[in-house]
Protein backbone atom coordinates (compact mmCIF):
# COMPACT_ATOMS: atom_id res chain seq x y z
CA UNK A 1 0.00 0.00 0.00
CA UNK A 2 1.37 3.30 -0.81
CA UNK A 3 2.06 5.90 2.39
CA UNK A 4 -0.08 8.46 3.00
CA UNK A 5 -1.10 11.25 5.87
CA UNK A 6 -2.98 9.55 8.10
CA UNK A 7 -5.45 12.18 10.36
CA UNK A 8 -7.81 11.10 13.57
CA UNK A 9 -10.08 13.30 14.11
CA UNK A 10 -11.78 13.41 17.34
CA UNK A 11 -15.14 15.50 16.07
CA UNK A 12 -17.18 16.52 13.07
CA UNK A 13 -16.19 19.90 13.05
CA UNK A 14 -12.51 18.54 12.64
CA UNK A 15 -13.27 15.94 10.26
CA UNK A 16 -15.49 18.53 7.63
CA UNK A 17 -12.64 20.74 8.16
CA UNK A 18 -9.75 18.31 7.04
CA UNK A 19 -11.85 17.32 4.15
CA UNK A 20 -12.52 21.38 3.45
CA UNK A 21 -8.65 21.38 2.98
CA UNK A 22 -7.57 18.13 1.51
CA UNK A 23 -10.71 17.68 -0.65
CA UNK A 24 -9.76 15.59 -3.85
CA UNK A 25 -6.43 14.05 -2.30
CA UNK A 26 -8.62 12.65 0.85
CA UNK A 27 -10.24 8.90 1.76
CA UNK A 28 -12.07 8.94 4.07
CA UNK A 29 -11.52 5.71 6.21
CA UNK A 30 -15.08 4.17 8.13
CA UNK A 31 -14.36 0.54 8.48
CA UNK A 32 -12.21 -0.19 5.98
CA UNK A 33 -13.36 -3.23 4.70
CA UNK A 34 -13.63 -1.93 1.12
CA UNK A 35 -11.45 0.54 0.66
CA UNK A 36 -8.21 -1.10 2.40
CA UNK A 37 -8.87 -3.31 -0.24
CA UNK A 38 -8.44 -1.05 -2.85
CA UNK A 39 -5.87 0.99 -1.68
CA UNK A 40 -4.06 -2.44 -1.64
CA UNK A 41 -4.82 -3.49 -4.93
CA UNK A 42 -3.46 0.73 -6.03
CA UNK A 43 -6.62 1.06 -7.48
CA UNK A 44 -6.94 4.33 -5.29
CA UNK A 45 -3.94 5.77 -3.44
CA UNK A 46 -5.35 9.12 -1.38
CA UNK A 47 -2.55 11.11 -0.47
CA UNK A 48 -4.39 11.51 2.88
CA UNK A 49 -6.84 9.14 4.99
CA UNK A 50 -8.77 10.61 7.52
CA UNK A 51 -9.56 7.90 9.92
CA UNK A 52 -13.57 8.11 11.17
CA UNK A 53 -13.06 5.70 13.86
CA UNK A 54 -12.41 8.17 17.01
CA UNK A 55 -15.27 10.73 15.73
CA UNK A 56 -17.62 11.15 18.33
CA UNK A 57 -21.54 11.56 17.37
CA UNK A 58 -21.37 9.13 14.45
CA UNK A 59 -22.22 6.12 16.09
CA UNK A 60 -25.67 7.30 17.52
CA UNK A 61 -29.17 5.66 16.71
CA UNK A 62 -32.57 7.03 17.36
CA UNK A 63 -35.65 4.45 16.76
CA UNK A 64 -38.72 5.87 17.18
CA UNK A 65 -41.15 6.66 14.56
CA UNK A 66 -38.24 8.44 12.16
CA UNK A 67 -35.17 6.44 13.01
CA UNK A 68 -32.03 8.20 12.56
CA UNK A 69 -28.58 6.18 12.22
CA UNK A 70 -25.39 7.38 12.72
CA UNK A 71 -23.00 7.00 9.75
CA UNK A 72 -20.08 5.08 11.60
CA UNK A 73 -22.91 2.65 12.86
CA UNK A 74 -21.73 -1.30 12.35
CA UNK A 75 -23.71 -4.07 10.22
CA UNK A 76 -23.74 -5.84 13.31
CA UNK A 77 -25.18 -3.05 15.33
CA UNK A 78 -27.78 -3.10 12.50
CA UNK A 79 -28.49 -6.87 12.26
CA UNK A 80 -29.53 -7.18 15.68
CA UNK A 81 -31.61 -5.78 18.45
CA UNK A 82 -33.56 -3.27 18.46
CA UNK A 83 -33.20 -2.18 14.66
CA UNK A 84 -34.16 -6.00 14.37
CA UNK A 85 -37.54 -5.52 15.15
CA UNK A 86 -38.28 -1.31 14.18
CA UNK A 87 -36.65 -1.94 10.74
CA UNK A 88 -36.22 -5.85 9.75
CA UNK A 89 -35.78 -4.68 6.12
CA UNK A 90 -32.37 -3.13 7.44
CA UNK A 91 -31.52 -5.47 9.86
CA UNK A 92 -31.82 -8.66 7.34
CA UNK A 93 -29.77 -6.73 4.24
CA UNK A 94 -26.95 -5.99 6.71
CA UNK A 95 -27.00 -9.30 8.51
CA UNK A 96 -26.71 -10.79 5.02
CA UNK A 97 -23.38 -8.49 4.15
CA UNK A 98 -19.69 -10.51 4.06
CA UNK A 99 -18.61 -12.40 6.82
CA UNK A 100 -18.80 -11.96 10.33
CA UNK A 101 -15.78 -10.38 10.06
CA UNK A 102 -16.73 -7.98 7.85
CA UNK A 103 -19.81 -7.23 9.76
CA UNK A 104 -18.21 -6.37 12.77
CA UNK A 105 -16.44 -3.62 11.07
CA UNK A 106 -18.22 -2.62 8.30
CA UNK A 107 -20.69 0.61 8.35
CA UNK A 108 -23.64 2.06 6.86
CA UNK A 109 -22.04 5.33 6.10
CA UNK A 110 -19.13 2.91 4.79
CA UNK A 111 -21.30 1.26 1.92
CA UNK A 112 -23.21 3.88 0.53
CA UNK A 113 -20.16 6.23 0.05
CA UNK A 114 -19.02 3.26 -1.51
CA UNK A 115 -21.81 2.22 -3.64
CA UNK A 116 -21.28 -0.92 -5.05
CA UNK A 117 -23.59 -2.59 -7.61
CA UNK A 118 -25.02 -4.66 -5.47
CA UNK A 119 -24.71 -3.36 -2.18
CA UNK A 120 -27.20 -4.86 0.41
CA UNK A 121 -27.71 -1.73 3.08
CA UNK A 122 -28.04 0.44 -0.04
CA UNK A 123 -30.45 -1.51 -1.94
CA UNK A 124 -33.04 -1.83 1.38
CA UNK A 125 -32.53 1.82 1.86
CA UNK A 126 -33.81 2.86 -1.19
CA UNK A 127 -37.41 1.25 -0.50
CA UNK A 128 -37.34 2.37 2.89
CA UNK A 129 -37.20 5.96 1.50
CA UNK A 130 -34.11 6.67 3.79
CA UNK A 131 -32.55 10.05 3.27
CA UNK A 132 -28.78 10.72 3.92
CA UNK A 133 -27.82 13.46 5.51
CA UNK A 134 -24.03 15.26 4.97
CA UNK A 135 -21.92 18.08 6.48
CA UNK A 136 -19.11 20.40 4.88
CA UNK A 137 -17.93 23.68 5.44
CA UNK A 138 -20.22 25.00 3.03
CA UNK A 139 -23.03 23.58 5.46
CA UNK A 140 -25.58 20.81 5.46
CA UNK A 141 -27.10 18.83 2.97
CA UNK A 142 -29.58 16.30 2.53
CA UNK A 143 -29.56 13.21 -0.10
CA UNK A 144 -32.90 11.41 -1.15
CA UNK A 145 -31.64 7.56 -1.50
CA UNK A 146 -33.44 7.09 -4.83
CA UNK A 147 -31.11 9.19 -6.86
CA UNK A 148 -27.76 9.62 -4.37
CA UNK A 149 -26.32 6.96 -6.79
CA UNK A 150 -25.12 8.59 -10.22
CA UNK A 151 -22.49 5.67 -11.55
CA UNK A 152 -20.57 2.37 -10.81
CA UNK A 153 -18.98 3.33 -7.12
CA UNK A 154 -20.43 6.96 -7.58
CA UNK A 155 -22.59 9.24 -5.47
CA UNK A 156 -23.62 12.87 -5.63
CA UNK A 157 -21.73 13.27 -2.73
CA UNK A 158 -19.09 15.66 -2.75
CA UNK A 159 -15.72 15.57 -1.95
CA UNK A 160 -15.64 17.44 0.66
CA UNK A 161 -19.19 16.24 2.59
CA UNK A 162 -18.87 13.84 5.02
CA UNK A 163 -22.24 11.55 5.28
CA UNK A 164 -23.01 12.26 8.88
CA UNK A 165 -26.29 9.76 9.58
CA UNK A 166 -29.11 8.02 7.51
CA UNK A 167 -32.55 9.30 8.09
CA UNK A 168 -35.41 6.58 7.69
CA UNK A 169 -39.08 7.68 7.79
CA UNK A 170 -41.68 6.01 9.83
CA UNK A 171 -42.30 2.80 7.42
CA UNK A 172 -46.84 2.43 6.26
CA UNK A 173 -48.50 0.09 8.99
CA UNK A 174 -49.21 -3.29 8.03
CA UNK A 175 -46.45 -3.25 5.52
CA UNK A 176 -44.38 -6.64 5.05
CA UNK A 177 -41.29 -6.50 3.34
CA UNK A 178 -39.11 -8.99 1.19
CA UNK A 179 -35.44 -9.50 0.79
CA UNK A 180 -33.47 -11.75 -1.49
CA UNK A 181 -30.04 -11.86 -2.69
CA UNK A 182 -28.41 -14.58 -5.45
CA UNK A 183 -24.59 -15.41 -4.86
CA UNK A 184 -23.14 -18.67 -5.50
CA UNK A 185 -21.17 -18.74 -2.11
CA UNK A 186 -22.28 -17.15 1.57
CA UNK A 187 -20.52 -14.30 1.74
CA UNK A 188 -19.58 -12.59 -1.51
CA UNK A 189 -21.51 -9.82 -3.08
CA UNK A 190 -24.48 -11.17 -4.65
CA UNK A 191 -24.87 -11.22 -8.36
CA UNK A 192 -28.27 -10.19 -7.58
CA UNK A 193 -30.30 -8.11 -4.62
CA UNK A 194 -33.19 -6.95 -4.33
CA UNK A 195 -35.63 -5.61 -1.96
CA UNK A 196 -39.51 -4.46 -1.59
CA UNK A 197 -41.96 -3.09 0.62
CA UNK A 198 -45.42 -4.08 -0.11
CA UNK A 199 -48.78 -2.72 1.35
CA UNK A 200 -52.26 -4.49 1.53
CA UNK A 201 -55.70 -3.42 1.03
CA UNK A 202 -58.47 -5.32 2.53
CA UNK A 203 -59.18 -7.76 0.18
CA UNK A 204 -55.43 -9.02 0.35
CA UNK A 205 -54.17 -7.20 -2.96
CA UNK A 206 -51.29 -5.01 -2.91
CA UNK A 207 -51.90 -1.47 -2.58
CA UNK A 208 -49.04 0.19 -2.80
CA UNK A 209 -45.12 -1.33 -3.59
CA UNK A 210 -41.67 -0.07 -2.92
CA UNK A 211 -38.94 -2.21 -5.02
CA UNK A 212 -35.55 -2.22 -5.14
CA UNK A 213 -32.84 -4.48 -7.24
CA UNK A 214 -28.96 -3.89 -7.56
CA UNK A 215 -26.37 -6.27 -9.29
CA UNK A 216 -27.38 -6.26 -12.80
CA UNK A 217 -26.60 -2.15 -13.10
CA UNK A 218 -24.11 0.07 -12.28
CA UNK A 219 -25.67 0.77 -8.83
CA UNK A 220 -28.57 -0.07 -6.91
CA UNK A 221 -32.16 1.13 -8.03
CA UNK A 222 -35.69 1.87 -7.45
CA UNK A 223 -37.84 -0.10 -10.16
CA UNK A 224 -40.81 2.37 -11.05
CA UNK A 225 -42.83 0.68 -13.96
CA UNK A 226 -42.48 -2.53 -10.88
CA UNK A 227 -44.04 0.02 -8.14
CA UNK A 228 -46.78 1.07 -10.21
CA UNK A 229 -47.32 -2.31 -11.83
CA UNK A 230 -48.30 -4.28 -8.43
CA UNK A 231 -50.77 -2.05 -7.77
CA UNK A 232 -54.31 -3.71 -7.53
CA UNK A 233 -52.26 -7.03 -8.06
CA UNK A 234 -53.75 -10.40 -6.44
CA UNK A 235 -50.52 -12.24 -5.97
CA UNK A 236 -52.77 -15.34 -4.80
CA UNK A 237 -54.52 -15.52 -8.47
CA UNK A 238 -52.52 -13.04 -10.82
CA UNK A 239 -49.55 -14.38 -13.10
CA UNK A 240 -46.20 -12.38 -11.54
CA UNK A 241 -43.96 -13.75 -14.34
CA UNK A 242 -45.32 -12.15 -17.23
CA UNK A 243 -46.41 -9.09 -15.23
CA UNK A 244 -43.00 -8.69 -14.36
CA UNK A 245 -41.89 -9.46 -17.95
CA UNK A 246 -44.26 -6.41 -19.20
CA UNK A 247 -43.13 -4.02 -16.21
CA UNK A 248 -39.57 -4.84 -15.09
CA UNK A 249 -37.78 -5.44 -18.32
CA UNK A 250 -38.00 -1.77 -19.37
CA UNK A 251 -36.56 -0.49 -16.26
CA UNK A 252 -33.41 -3.11 -15.95
CA UNK A 253 -30.46 -3.02 -17.07
CA UNK A 254 -27.87 -5.81 -17.16
CA UNK A 255 -24.27 -5.29 -17.95
CA UNK A 256 -21.77 -8.52 -18.82
CA UNK A 257 -19.04 -8.91 -16.12
CA UNK A 258 -16.57 -11.87 -15.15
CA UNK A 259 -19.61 -13.37 -13.51
CA UNK A 260 -21.84 -13.85 -16.97
CA UNK A 261 -23.11 -12.52 -19.93
CA UNK A 262 -26.32 -9.41 -19.87
CA UNK A 263 -28.73 -11.49 -20.85
CA UNK A 264 -28.10 -14.32 -17.90
CA UNK A 265 -27.43 -11.34 -15.17
CA UNK A 266 -30.50 -10.02 -16.47
CA UNK A 267 -32.63 -13.19 -15.63
CA UNK A 268 -30.83 -13.45 -11.96
CA UNK A 269 -31.95 -10.18 -11.56
CA UNK A 270 -35.81 -10.89 -12.34
CA UNK A 271 -35.62 -14.34 -10.81
CA UNK A 272 -34.40 -12.81 -7.62
CA UNK A 273 -36.86 -10.13 -7.66
CA UNK A 274 -39.73 -12.49 -8.01
CA UNK A 275 -38.59 -14.29 -4.92
CA UNK A 276 -38.32 -11.19 -2.87
CA UNK A 277 -41.69 -10.37 -4.29
CA UNK A 278 -43.38 -13.58 -3.52
CA UNK A 279 -41.86 -13.42 -0.03
CA UNK A 280 -43.16 -10.00 0.90
CA UNK A 281 -46.61 -11.11 -0.27
CA UNK A 282 -45.55 -14.66 2.33
CA UNK A 283 -45.04 -12.59 4.90
CA UNK A 284 -48.24 -9.81 4.37
CA UNK A 285 -50.54 -13.09 4.33
CA UNK A 286 -52.63 -12.52 7.96
CA UNK A 287 -51.58 -8.69 8.19
CA UNK A 288 -54.34 -8.02 6.07
CA UNK A 289 -57.38 -6.13 8.08
CA UNK A 290 -55.44 -6.91 11.10
CA UNK B 1 1.23 12.28 10.05
CA UNK B 2 3.30 9.76 8.21
CA UNK B 3 4.46 7.61 11.69
CA UNK B 4 2.39 7.48 14.83
CA UNK B 5 3.26 6.13 18.60
CA UNK B 6 0.68 3.15 18.78
CA UNK B 7 -0.32 1.45 22.11
CA UNK B 8 -2.54 -1.34 22.87
CA UNK B 9 -3.37 -4.40 24.56
CA UNK B 10 -1.75 -7.56 22.54
CA UNK B 11 -2.77 -10.79 24.28
CA UNK B 12 -2.95 -8.96 27.94
CA UNK B 13 -0.04 -7.75 27.51
CA UNK B 14 0.88 -3.62 27.20
CA UNK B 15 2.80 -3.24 23.97
CA UNK B 16 4.30 0.33 22.35
CA UNK B 17 5.80 1.20 19.38
CA UNK B 18 6.20 3.09 16.30
CA UNK B 19 4.75 2.57 13.13
CA UNK B 20 4.61 3.77 9.62
CA UNK B 21 0.69 4.84 9.32
CA UNK B 22 0.28 2.24 6.30
CA UNK B 23 1.22 -0.46 8.15
CA UNK B 24 -1.62 -3.08 8.59
CA UNK B 25 -2.89 -4.41 11.73
CA UNK B 26 -1.69 -8.16 10.80
CA UNK B 27 2.00 -6.66 9.73
CA UNK B 28 2.29 -5.11 12.75
CA UNK B 29 1.20 -8.22 14.95
CA UNK B 30 3.51 -10.50 12.47
CA UNK B 31 6.56 -8.45 11.80
CA UNK B 32 6.90 -5.91 14.73
CA UNK B 33 5.44 -8.38 17.75
CA UNK B 34 6.60 -11.54 15.72
CA UNK B 35 3.35 -12.92 16.48
CA UNK B 36 3.50 -15.27 13.29
CA UNK B 37 0.99 -17.46 14.11
CA UNK B 38 -1.75 -14.78 12.41
CA UNK B 39 -1.28 -15.35 8.86
CA UNK B 40 -1.85 -13.60 5.47
CA UNK B 41 -2.35 -15.05 2.38
CA UNK B 42 -4.89 -13.38 0.10
CA UNK B 43 -4.53 -9.65 0.41
CA UNK B 44 -8.00 -9.61 0.03
CA UNK B 45 -10.03 -9.58 3.21
CA UNK B 46 -11.28 -13.07 1.72
CA UNK B 47 -9.33 -15.72 2.90
CA UNK B 48 -9.88 -14.78 6.75
CA UNK B 49 -6.23 -16.50 7.42
CA UNK B 50 -5.72 -13.37 9.75
CA UNK B 51 -8.24 -13.41 11.58
CA UNK B 52 -8.05 -12.00 15.48
CA UNK B 53 -9.95 -10.23 17.68
CA UNK B 54 -9.91 -6.25 18.26
CA UNK B 55 -11.66 -4.99 21.61
CA UNK B 56 -13.29 -8.75 21.72
CA UNK B 57 -15.06 -9.01 18.38
CA UNK B 58 -13.19 -11.37 15.58
CA UNK B 59 -11.86 -9.22 12.50
CA UNK B 60 -9.44 -9.47 9.59
CA UNK B 61 -6.32 -7.74 10.45
CA UNK B 62 -5.62 -7.23 6.68
CA UNK B 63 -8.57 -5.19 6.91
CA UNK B 64 -7.48 -2.80 9.81
CA UNK B 65 -4.61 -0.56 9.68
CA UNK B 66 -2.69 -0.76 13.11
CA UNK B 67 -2.95 2.94 13.88
CA UNK B 68 -7.02 2.16 13.76
CA UNK B 69 -6.07 -0.36 16.76
CA UNK B 70 -4.57 2.23 18.43
CA UNK B 71 -5.69 2.20 22.60
CA UNK B 72 -8.01 -1.00 21.17
CA UNK B 73 -7.18 -4.33 23.03
CA UNK B 74 -5.94 -7.51 20.05
CA UNK B 75 -6.13 -10.76 20.84
CA UNK B 76 -4.21 -13.37 19.01
CA UNK B 77 -3.88 -17.59 17.90
CA UNK B 78 -0.60 -17.12 20.60
CA UNK B 79 -3.13 -15.44 23.60
CA UNK B 80 -6.08 -18.62 23.73
CA UNK B 81 -4.28 -21.29 25.64
CA UNK B 82 -4.12 -20.92 29.19
CA UNK B 83 -0.39 -22.72 29.12
CA UNK B 84 1.65 -24.65 26.84
CA UNK B 85 0.07 -27.90 28.07
CA UNK B 86 -3.67 -26.68 28.26
CA UNK B 87 -4.81 -25.69 24.89
CA UNK B 88 -7.84 -23.85 24.23
CA UNK B 89 -11.01 -25.88 23.55
CA UNK B 90 -11.34 -25.04 19.92
CA UNK B 91 -7.71 -25.89 19.89
CA UNK B 92 -7.88 -29.25 21.49
CA UNK B 93 -10.95 -29.70 19.45
CA UNK B 94 -9.32 -29.39 16.09
CA UNK B 95 -6.88 -31.27 17.41
CA UNK B 96 -9.02 -34.28 18.24
CA UNK B 97 -10.95 -34.03 15.51
CA UNK B 98 -8.17 -33.60 12.94
CA UNK B 99 -9.52 -30.67 11.80
CA UNK B 100 -6.74 -29.59 9.39
CA UNK B 101 -4.28 -30.67 7.06
CA UNK B 102 -1.96 -28.20 6.57
CA UNK B 103 -2.99 -26.11 9.01
CA UNK B 104 -2.16 -22.25 7.60
CA UNK B 105 -6.52 -21.31 7.74
CA UNK B 106 -6.19 -22.79 11.28
CA UNK B 107 -5.15 -19.75 13.47
CA UNK B 108 -7.76 -17.61 11.81
CA UNK B 109 -10.34 -20.77 11.89
CA UNK B 110 -9.51 -20.87 15.81
CA UNK B 111 -10.16 -16.63 16.01
CA UNK B 112 -13.24 -17.17 14.39
CA UNK B 113 -14.94 -19.70 16.22
CA UNK B 114 -13.48 -18.96 19.26
CA UNK B 115 -15.86 -15.49 18.61
CA UNK B 116 -18.55 -17.11 17.77
CA UNK B 117 -18.67 -19.63 20.59
CA UNK B 118 -18.01 -17.38 22.65
CA UNK B 119 -21.27 -14.98 21.35
CA UNK B 120 -22.91 -18.37 22.50
CA UNK B 121 -23.45 -19.92 19.01
CA UNK B 122 -24.43 -23.43 19.15
CA UNK B 123 -23.74 -24.80 15.98
CA UNK B 124 -24.43 -27.85 14.01
CA UNK B 125 -22.81 -29.26 10.88
CA UNK B 126 -24.83 -27.14 8.49
CA UNK B 127 -24.85 -23.87 10.62
CA UNK B 128 -21.18 -24.30 11.68
CA UNK B 129 -20.20 -24.18 7.74
CA UNK B 130 -22.34 -21.41 6.77
CA UNK B 131 -20.85 -19.44 9.83
CA UNK B 132 -17.30 -19.93 8.77
CA UNK B 133 -17.57 -18.30 5.55
CA UNK B 134 -15.30 -15.94 5.86
CA UNK B 135 -12.54 -18.35 6.31
CA UNK B 136 -11.29 -20.77 3.39
CA UNK B 137 -9.76 -23.68 4.00
CA UNK B 138 -7.70 -25.01 0.70
CA UNK B 139 -6.73 -28.58 1.54
CA UNK B 140 -10.27 -30.14 3.86
CA UNK B 141 -14.23 -30.13 2.65
CA UNK B 142 -14.62 -28.12 5.97
CA UNK B 143 -16.52 -31.94 7.43
CA UNK B 144 -13.55 -32.44 10.22
CA UNK B 145 -13.52 -28.38 10.75
CA UNK B 146 -17.16 -28.46 11.51
CA UNK B 147 -16.77 -31.69 13.56
CA UNK B 148 -14.11 -29.83 15.47
CA UNK B 149 -16.13 -26.59 15.87
CA UNK B 150 -19.85 -28.07 17.08
CA UNK B 151 -16.93 -30.62 19.37
CA UNK B 152 -15.25 -27.30 21.27
CA UNK B 153 -18.91 -26.03 21.65
CA UNK B 154 -20.10 -29.25 23.37
CA UNK B 155 -16.73 -28.81 26.05
CA UNK B 156 -17.03 -25.07 26.47
CA UNK B 157 -20.66 -25.81 26.99
CA UNK B 158 -19.73 -28.16 29.95
CA UNK B 159 -16.61 -25.79 31.66
CA UNK B 160 -19.15 -23.10 31.95
CA UNK B 161 -21.99 -25.45 33.31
Amino acid sequence: MKSFDYKAPETVDETVSLLAEFGSDAKLLAGGQSLLVLMRQRLLAPGVVIALSHVADLGDIELNGSSSIGSMVRYKTLSQGAIGSALPLLARSAGSVGSVHIRNLGTVGGALAHCDPSGDVPTALMVLGAQYEALSSRGAKTYDSHDFSVGLFETQLAEDELLVRVAVPPQPEGASIGYQRFSYREGEYPMAVAACRLEWDSNGRCSAATVAVGGGDAFPKRLPGVEAGLVGFDFDSGDLESLLQDVARPDLYAAADIRGGAAWKEKVVMVTLGRALREGHALGQGRVDA
Amino acid sequence: MRELDIQMSVNERPVKQRIGVNTLLRDFLREDLELTGTKGACDDGMCGSCSVHLDGEVVKSCLVLAADANGRSVRTIEGLADSDDVLHPVQQALLDEFGFQCGFCTPGMAMTMVYLLESGFQPDQESARESLVGNICRCTGYDRIADAMILAASTMGENNA
